[in-house]
């Protein structure tokens, strides 16, 4: 009963199309897994953040912020067919509708500088009307970054695990479940920092042989962010810090003259031509946040310090992202490259300095959440190496390779549960962590007020 | 991105970039045909072309040219839809407008059922150290006060409410525990004082969710009753309930309880 060559060669060639087959298979599941698991994490809580549960809604209701007394018993909110959206968003669904022709360009509110969001929303709102379709929209953003996130961690820190752990810091992200089901521009916002960052560091803008093409595209795309959220200034700050020793200045120069043209193109257009009214109550904060920083430095160098001192201690930093995550981050810090390194601070320079900058006038948490890529992936390199070290140490040495991989997934995950803790229980129903998220009410100020 | 990196040679630079500016002219052109006002064509043409080709542009460097085609047909398609298409209508629910006076006898009432034999009644009390019952009022910006508009509260008149701040529309007077408790159900009114119907307007609106109903507010018109018509002068039925509330606070500021 032997076989032939020919069958041998045969059975062979099957058994090799098999192994193809099944290495492709792998390949494509590996490809698409954190697609899968991703949108599965990011639908869930989307679904669960919707109406009276999104974090922007459940925070402004009188119970939550004790010292506000402007909003009504249901909070700070207006009813779209019936469900309460926080009051902000009332702009975009005016700006939506005029670019759906259902209304004129006036009285659209201060959000006309970031009517990119309503523009995107007038193109998707038309399936599932105006409250679902802003939802699915920052539900993809979501992903989105946290995809992008997923790409960073492995480009960046060189690890899987730590890929896996920065995306999924990203896909329960509790700036992005508070905002969620929240019809305004800023979690496309904070999805829009990942996504340029990743192409950043995908073009290798800020690796010779600096093509121009690279950083024409890479300005215009942070040009386009200007129409969604005032982030696009960290980014190119973000640009000029880590790229001030590694690229060209007339690279620099000319991207940022690109980058400040092109935003300013908007509010010409849509005040000349358009005619929108483009009103600035918003950015007057900003102004006011500036003013009393210099009136402080006027005042003296105690004066100064002192108020320095009550901007550091006003919890923005971490209402936005708490203890454990700091913790993790700051250990990520201590075992990362120095590249990482680099790339981190400058990054936490660009968005952590335009955020202390305006707590001086509000202490919000969320203006510090643009830095999650940076704080994600410290905190991503430093659980993967605490898994390492774990999984290295003596003790854990004289165990099977199998045996010592699980622990090394048991650590991770362990960690991954500690540090997305705070998002899951604000998803359950305490709503104290989004009230902190939403605005920081130091203790000092019961004090004062006592 | 986690697939292979689609590396843009020279050569295919123009062909990338019409396929990123193509569907925006002819998302432009669509829009046009259908004679769109101008100010809505201007801002749809502002975002073709500083928005969409630079994602298209993305897209397909770093996932290639179908899916840079796909995302141009999409954005072709939508543009279409809103140029011909129904687009979708979304009810939102008034925040606020002002109810008139039509006569010297219009009265306005709002009631509050509050949990006086509750133990949370006395409970709220032990902390409370100041109660207030605040309104909405539309008044001129000169009035400092809620003069020319009588308020009474469990059939007691209470001075004038003050003005929270320059510019504010509530007006607030701080009320005592004996006062609340002086009826069954809390009621406040208001009514104009003879002669001076424009003193000061009640606001009325969403201060509770739409679905809780009006019936903590009603209208007399001089002769009889509106409870689902909040402002009966005006066409229309006008629900909610008038912004009319009670707050209790703590020591430290803190709201201890508010009603609506």
């Amino acid at each position: 009963m032997g076989a032939t060559a020919s069958q041998v060669a045969e059975m062979a060639s099957a058994a090799t199309a098999v192994h193809r087959f099944h290495q492709a298979a792998r390949s494509r599941l590996r490809h698409w897994l954190p697609v899968l698991l991703f949108t599965v994490l990011v639908g869930a809580q989307s679904v669960a953040r919707t109406g009276d549960f999104g974090g922007f809604v459940d925070s402004t209701k009188p119970a939550r912020l004790t010292f506000q007394t402007f909003t009504t018993a249901d909070g700070y909110v207006i009813f779209w067919d019936g469900i309460p959206v926080n009051g902000d968003a009332m702009s975009f669904l005016y700006l939506t509708r005029f670019m759906q022709g259902q209304g004129g360009p006036g009285g659209t509110g201060i959000y006309d500088r970031r009517a990119g969001y309503s523009y995107l929303g007038a193109l998707t709102s038309l399936l599932m009307g105006h409250y679902r379709s802003f939802v699915a929209l920052n539900a993809l953003a979501w992903l989105a970054a946290a995809l992008a996130m997923y790409w960073l961690g492995g480009r960046l820190l060189g690890s899987r695990v730590a890929a896996w752990t920065a995306g999924t810091l990203t896909a329960t992200g509790h700036g992005f479940s508070f905002m969620v089901c929240t019809p305004v521009s800023t979690l496309l916002g904070f999805a829009s920092v990942a996504l340029v960052l990743a192409f950043v560091e995908w073009s290798g803008l800020l690796r010779p042989p600096f093509r121009w093409r690279d950083w024409l595209h890479t300005g215009w795309l942070i040009a386009a962010v200007s129409l969604i959220y005032p982030v696009y200034l960290a980014l190119l700050a973000f640009i000029w810090l880590y790229g001030l020793r590694r690229a060209p200045l007339t690279r620099l120069l000319g991207l940022s003259a690109l980058v400040l043209g092109l935003a300013q193109v908007w509010p010409l257009i849509g005040s000349m031509v358009v005619g929108m009214q483009f009103d600035t109550t918003n950015s007057a904060l900003l102004g006011e946040a500036l003013n009393s920083w210099w009136s402080a430095f006027l005042r003296g160098s105690s004066a100064f310090l002192n108020t320095l001192r009550s901007v550091l201690s006003a919890g923005t930093i971490y209402a936005a992202f708490p203890g454990a995550m700091l913790l993790a981050a700051a250990y990520g810090y201590v075992v990362a490259g120095k590249r990482v390194r680099r790339w981190v601070l400058a990054l936490c320079l660009a968005t952590l300095l335009a955020s202390l900058l305006f707590t001086i006038r509000f202490a919000i948490p969320r203006t510090a959440f643009f830095a999650y890529p940076a704080i994600y992936l410290l905190a991503a390199a430093g659980l993967t190496q605490a898994a390492q070290a774990m999984v290295n140490c003596r003790i854990t040495g004289r165990i099977a390779a199998r045996a010592r991989r699980a622990l090394s997934a048991g650590v991770v995950t362990c960690g991954l549960l500690v540090l997305v803790a705070p998002s899951v229980v604000a998803l359950v129903g305490y709503g104290g962590v989004d009230t902190s998220f939403h605005y920081w009410t130091p203790s000092w100020v019961l004090e004062a007020a006592g | 991105m986690s697939g292979k990196a689609v590396h843009t040679s020279p050569a295919t630079w123009p062909l990338v970039l019409v396929r990123s500016v193509g569907p925006s002219l002819v998302a432009a052109g669509v829009l046009a045909l259908t004679t769109p006002s101008w100010p809505q064509w201007a801002a749809h043409a502002f975002f073709l072309v500083l928005l969409v080709p630079v994602a298209i542009l993305t897209v397909d460097r770093v996932f290639g040219d179908r899916a840079a085609l796909t995302l141009g047909a999409a954005v072709v398609a939508l543009t279409g839809w809103i140029a011909v298409g129904p687009v979708p209508t979304t009810h939102v629910s008034p925040l606020g407008r002002s109810a008139v006076w039509v006569s010297d006898s219009a009265l306005v009432q709002h009631r509050w059922r509050l949990p006086l034999r509750s133990s949370a009644w006395p409970a709220a009390w032990k902390r409370t150290v100041l109660a207030i019952v605040r309104v909405r009022l539309d008044v001129p910006d000169t009035a400092q006060t809620t003069a020319g508009v009588r308020v009474v509260l469990n059939g007691v008149q209470l001075p004038a409410l003050d003005r929270e701040g320059r510019g504010e529309t509530w007006f607030r007077t701080p009320v005592t525990r004996g006062q609340l408790e002086a009826a069954p159900v809390t009621t406040v009114e208001f009514q104009p004082e003879p002669g001076n119907l424009t003193a000061g307007k009640m606001v009325w609106g969403y201060s509770y969710r739409p679905t809780a109903g009006a019936n903590a507010s009603r209208y007399f018109d001089g002769e009889r009753w509106h409870e689902a018509d909040l402002d009966p002068a005006t066409a229309g039925i006008q629900a909610g309930r008038y912004i009319v509330e009670l707050w209790l606070f703590d020591r430290y500021g803190r709201v201890v309880m508010t009603w609506y």
